[in-house]
Order: C-alpha cells, then sequence, then structure tokens
C-alpha cells in the first residue's frame, strides 16, 4: 500500500518550488523537505484544489500568504481518509465524483421545475400580494404619470353636460361596486379613438371616439364598468409590479447588475403601455358586468358595445387567440350575452334618449 | 518531479495549458442555476467563484496552476455598493430632473464616461491581487487618476478625430494596464506604440464594407501578435501566433454551437475559447523566477469596482 506522495512545496515568499515528499500520519502531513522535517496538522490545512478529476490535490496553512503543498496524485486524499478518519471531513472526497452526473441531472431538472414554478406561480402570487398593499396614495400619483404620458398631448373636451353625463353613469356603477378606497376621476378626451382606459389610483380617461361609437348610455356605462373594476382590482398596479420583479428576477439569474437600471425602464414601459394580461381582461368583463347588474343597469348594452367592436374592426384571426393579450372579441361577447341572458330583473335606464343624442353630439372629434 | 525541472531549461517556449473538460464546467454552472433560483439569485455571486476557480485550477503553466482567491461575500458585498452607487445617482437625477428642468438628464453622459474607467480599473485592481501562481500574487498598482485622465481623454480625442485616434487610446490604454501589473515584485512590460497599427487600423476601416466586416477578424489578430510582441515579464517575451483566419473559425463555430444547442453549449464555448487563446500563446526566456519576491499589497482591495463594471456592462472591455 502507498504510503508516501510526491509533491512540491510553495513557502508564499518566493516561487520556487520546493520538492517534498509527503505522509499522511494520523495527526497531519509529515514532510519531508531536502532541508529537514515538518509536521502540517490536519487541523490548520485547508484544502483549495483537487475536487475535480486530474488536478493536483493543493492544501494551504496559514493565510495571506498561504504555505502551499501541491500533490499531483489525488490518492493521497483516500489515504487520508484512511489513517485520518476523525480529518477526513476537512477534505473532499474522491469518491463522491462518481455521482456528480446524477447530481447534474438532478440539478437540472429541479431547476427547470423551479424556475418555471416562480415564473408562473411565484412571481405572481408576489407581486399581488405586495400591490395589494401599496397605499392608494402612491397608485394615485402612478396613475397620474400614466395619464399624463398618455393624454398629455390630446386636448380635453370641456363640455359640463357630456361631462357631468358621464360621472353621473360613473355614480351609478360606483354605488353598485364593493366597497374600495378610490375616488374615480373621468377625463373626456377629444380623440377619434374608440376607446377608453383605467390607470391606477381612479383615473378613467374616455376617448370622445366611444362616445360617438356608443348607441345608448348604457353601452358607455359596460365599457366603464370595466375600467372601474381594472382600477378596484389593481390591475395597472399589478402588472407594473410584476414587469420590474420578473426583470429584477431574470437580471439576477444571470448575475448581471446592469438588468436592474432596465427593469426600472421596463416598469416605466408598462406605465405607458399599460397592457393587462388576458385574465384580467376577462377578471374586469365578469366583475364589470356584475356591477352593471347590480345597478340594475341594461346588461344587453355592455354586450352591444363589443358588437359595435366587432363590426368596426372586424374578426380577430383564431390563429391570434392564444397569443394575444386581449380575450378574442366573439368570446367575450358569447360569455358577456350569456351572463346577461341570466339577468332577471327589469333595467332601470340610466338618462333619456334625448339627453344621450345631446351629449353625443356635443364632443365631437376635432376635423384631421 | 519533471515538471518542475522544466523550470530550468532557459530558453524553451512556455506556454498556458488548459485542462477542464467543458462537461465539468457544465455541472458546475447547472448546480449554481439551481442554486441561484432556490436562493432568488443571491447565490449567483457564490456560483461566479466557483466557476472561477475552476477556470483557474484548470489552467497550467510551467507545471502548477493558478488560483482563484475571490470570495462570494466579497462580491455579493460588491454588488450592494455597486447597486447602492446606481441607485444613488438615478434618485440624483431624478431629483436634479425636477429641480433644474430635464435637461438634467444629460448628465448621465459625463457620469458615466468617469463611471466606466473607474469600474475597470476596480475589476483590475480585484482579480489581480485574487489570483495567484506558485503562492504569488498578482497584483494591479496603477493610479485612478492616471486612468480617469487617459481614458477620458481617450475616449474624446477618438470622438474629435471621428475614430482616427482609437489605435493610439487602444496602445496608451493597454500601456496603462500592463505596465502597472505585477507578478510577485515584477511589472509587466508593454511598449506598444499606437502608429504601429494606424496604418493597419486605416485598412480595417476602407475593408469594412467590401468585406462585409470580416476583415475586423485579421485586424484583431494582428493587433493581438502585435500586443503581445511588446509585452516581457522579467527576462520573458511573449509570442502570438493567432492568425484572422482562425478567430474568424473560432467565432462561427462558437456561434453555431450555441445557436445549434439554444445557448446550452456556452461552457463549452467558454473552454474552447480558452483553448484557442492558450494555443497561439508562448513565453520566451528566462523568467527569472528565484528573483520573485510575494509582495502582497491589495489583499484588501474590495470587489465594488467590478461589480460596478457589471452594472454598467463594461467588464467585458478588459478582455
Amino acid at each position: 500500500m502507498q504510503t508516501t506522495w510526491r509533491g512540491h512545496y510553495l513557502d508564499g515568499v518566493t516561487a520556487d518550488p520546493i520538492p517534498v515528499t509527503v505522509i499522511p500520519t494520523p495527526h497531519g502531513f509529515q514532510i519531508l523537505k531536502p532541508a529537514g522535517s515538518d509536521l502540517w496538522r490536519y487541523s490548520e490545512i485547508q484544502q483549495t484544489q483537487g475536487r475535480y478529476a486530474g488536478e493536483p490535490v493543493r492544501f494551504e496553512k496559514g493565510h495571506d500568504p498561504a504555505e502551499v503543498l501541491v500533490i499531483p496524485d489525488a490518492s493521497i486524499l483516500t489515504a487520508v481518509r484512511r489513517t485520518a478518519p476523525e480529518a477526513a471531513g476537512r477534505f473532499h472526497n474522491p469518491a463522491v465524483r462518481v455521482n456528480r452526473p446524477w447530481w447534474i441531472t438532478l440539478a437540472a431538472v429541479v431547476s427547470v421545475v423551479a424556475g418555471s414554478g416562480i415564473y408562473f406561480w411565484g412571481i405572481p402570487a408576489a407581486t399581488d400580494f405586495l400591490a395589494d398593499r401599496v397605499p392608494v396614495a402612491w397608485e394615485e400619483k402612478l396613475g397620474q404619470t400614466v395619464v399624463n404620458n398618455l393624454v398629455g398631448s390630446s386636448p380635453a373636451c370641456d363640455d359640463p353636460l357630456a361631462e357631468k353625463t358621464i360621472e353621473q353613469i360613473v355614480k351609478r356603477l360606483d354605488q353598485a361596486a364593493p366597497s374600495h378606497p378610490y375616488t374615480f376621476r373621468v377625463m373626456l378626451v377629444t380623440d377619434p379613438v374608440v376607446n377608453a382606459f383605467a390607470a391606477p389610483g381612479g383615473y378613467i380617461v374616455v376617448f370622445s371616439g366611444l362616445l360617438e361609437k356608443s348607441r345608448q348610455p348604457e353601452e358607455l356605462a359596460g365599457v366603464l364598468a370595466h375600467e372601474m373594476q381594472h382600477v378596484i382590482r389593481r390591475h395597472g398596479t399589478k402588472a407594473v409590479f410584476r414587469d420590474l420583479s420578473t426583470s429584477i428576477l431574470i437580471a439576477a439569474l444571470v448575475g448581471d447588475t446592469s438588468g436592474v437600471t432596465s427593469a426600472a425602464m421596463k416598469g416605466a414601459k408598462t406605465l405607458s403601455g399599460l397592457s393587462y394580461s388576458r385574465k384580467n381582461e376577462e377578471e374586469a368583463d365578469t366583475l364589470g358586468m356584475e356591477m352593471i347588474q347590480k345597478a340594475r343597469i341594461d346588461p344587453h348594452g355592455m354586450v352591444g358595445f363589443f358588437e359595435t367592436v366587432q363590426k368596426e374592426y372586424g374578426r380577430e384571426p383564431e390563429f391570434f387567440r392564444y397569443f394575444s393579450t386581449h380575450p378574442n372579441t366573439s368570446d367575450r361577447i358569447r360569455r358577456l350575452s350569456a351572463m346577461a341572458d341570466r339577468a332577471a330583473y327589469k333595467p332601470v335606464p340610466l338618462i333619456s334618449t334625448q339627453r344621450w343624442r345631446a351629449v353625443v353630439g356635443r364632443c365631437s372629434s376635432p376635423k384631421t | 518531479m519533471a515538471m518542475i525541472s522544466t523550470l530550468s531549461a532557459k530558453s524553451a517556449a512556455l506556454r498556458l495549458s488548459f485542462y477542464g473538460p467543458g462537461g465539468t464546467l457544465f455541472g458546475i454552472q447547472i448546480v449554481n442555476l439551481l442554486l441561484t433560483i432556490m436562493t432568488l439569485g443571491i447565490y449567483s455571486f457564490w456560483g461566479k467563484v466557483r466557476v472561477r476557480k475552476y477556470l483557474y485550477s484548470q489552467t497550467e503553466f510551467s507545471g502548477d496552476r493558478f488560483t482563484y482567491h475571490g470570495t462570494g461575500k466579497e462580491l455579493f458585498i460588491g454588488a450592494l455598493k455597486a447597486f447602492a452607487i446606481v441607485i444613488v445617482f438615478w434618485v440624483t437625477v431624478v431629483v436634479l430632473a425636477k429641480l433644474v428642468g430635464p435637461m438634467a438628464v444629460l448628465l448621465v453622459y459625463p457620469v458615466i464616461l468617469v463611471a466606466i474607467p473607474y469600474a475597470l480599473y476596480g475589476t483590475m485592481r480585484y482579480i489581480m491581487s485574487r489570483s495567484s501562481w506558485r503562492g504569488i500574487r498578482f497584483s494591479f498598482r496603477g493610479d485612478l487618476k492616471e486612468c480617469m485622465k487617459t481614458y477620458i481623454g481617450g475616449v474624446l480625442l477618438t470622438l474629435l478625430t471621428l475614430g482616427l485616434y482609437y489605435p493610439y487610446f487602444h496602445t496608451k490604454m493597454r500601456r496603462y494596464w500592463i505596465n502597472n501589473t505585477y507578478f510577485g515584485n515584477i511589472p509587466f512590460h508593454y511598449d506598444g506604440e499606437g502608429k504601429d497599427l494606424f496604418g493597419s487600423f486605416v485598412l480595417a476601416v476602407l475593408l469594412t464594407i467590401p468585406t462585409l466586416y470580416l476583415y475586423w477578424f485579421w485586424y484583431a489578430a494582428k493587433v493581438g501578435r502585435y500586443d503581445w510582441s511588446r509585452t516581457k515579464f522579467s527576462g520573458g517575451q511573449f509570442e502570438s501566433t493567432v492568425t484572422g483566419g482562425a478567430l474568424l473559425g473560432l467565432s462561427l463555430t462558437n456561434l453555431l454551437l450555441l445557436i445549434l444547442t439554444l445557448g446550452l453549449a456556452f461552457p463549452w464555448v467558454i473552454v474552447r475559447s480558452l483553448k484557442f487563446q492558450f494555443h497561439y500563446l508562448t513565453l520566451h526566456g528566462e523568467l527569472g523566477l528565484s528573483k520573485i519576491q510575494q509582495d502582497a499589497r491589495g489583499l484588501r482591495i474590495g470587489a465594488t469596482g467590478e461589480e460596478l463594471a457589471g452594472a454598467l456592462d463594461v467588464g467585458s472591455a478588459l478582455g
């Protein structure tokens, strides 16, 4: 059985290696140098290299600078385990190398599972938890920024009658809403786009194009109910949080701190784009419809609005259904009209048809 | 002890050898990935250290392996500090933008121009102080002010001359990096001159379009050969025989490997690139290793500079 190992000693002061013979004893390494012999106790030694096949084993004693012992033959590690079992824990065990491929495969599988778990479930859960605890004042600031970014350049439509009418609809819906800490602020903007959007904190922006395409006030009410639910359910705030944390996590994974900066910028981008996930859109649809019904507003108005949209923009190809963040319009109409058909109450009109006609005329888009 | 006797053989060409198989590196990185996910990113600093230790310990020169002495804790603290610096900077910009107006954002450019050399300097000092061979530490002893002057002056002159100053900037910076790098108590030496590269640089610019950028590989090879031919350590002279065709081949095969494996081949790409570099690089002459003495300056140098370099994406600029 092998009892001595050849190697070299470095004193940490010069670069001249000194050839030595090393004998593992129960207390430490007996080191035979040309100039005499020395004992390195196991308790003073650290192994810093020699964990991988073919790599010489390197022992260090002391710090800054350390004395070094390099032994090319890794079998000395096995010998130490035999001669001094109580010191075995201090050094690498070459026997475990056999298991490495298994550990690596396991690590790869667990990484994929844990990574997707965190991405699809962990991050949404954590950010939703946080977003639900953000003070309303912060959300209002955030919402203000979004509104300024998106409609800063479009002219506001300062028509008291139109504004008052919309406010009246919002108020009626608000009374039917579950309790929430927001004050809704509606802005009417002169712009031919058939759209409305909600920003965090209670801001709702209605484009005059939407007003003109709504044949009845109930249709506008349907859109407003949908947007109000985005606010109440904090969808915008959650989207910003989720975007931010995903980028930060990815940055952390690749160990790249520059990601944090770009994450902040991307968060700003979310704010200006303000796209909600498909799930959030569906939730706003369903809860908005519930609100409409609780307010005893004709539920077919909301359905009618989406039908107008569909006529206006045509059917989306089926292909986009799974990729788009927005639910397919036909699906929305189907779901909403099923809900509307189940409603069993006599609708209470919002405002007279006469007044609605007056409002629609008031705030037409500027001719371009 | 055959490996030690090669030292005394006077003018035999010495070279660096890399032994590590890519598969082992792949294993290290997969385990790092798992632990990084499990710790929500915090382990990545310790993971980085494991990779560096592996790459160092698999690199041999004249019978001895290199050693990396950095720790994950240092990198973590460095990253926290770099992160704090970045945050403080952004907050300052936002506050200034509110007070002075949106023009304050323009402040970003001069600050980045100062931050890049600072980060490069920090990286160099940190990495060198954590590297050793035969138990002797490397160190970088450059002066920060000189670094700032050379870098900022070089960038401005390059901009002013529409890029023509670039070869002079390159050699000046390299002189600064190499001449201030020590192994133990002995410095490396570089005396490249921009004028020697100027002609090739202009040629490369002119040939950019006709050769669809490919000529830059030949320019890079030429600069590589030139730089090493002007680099010495003690009585030893470096020499590189790299060619443009070889560089192009390496880049293409690496790219192909990464694309075909969806990036999984990254560890093999690292190993191939290291082996490639070492294959073309030799060192001739008498190193006078017996004169070398440990000079453990800079053991207390922190990693903020390096992590700041990471935050600014400039780490690779050091090469």
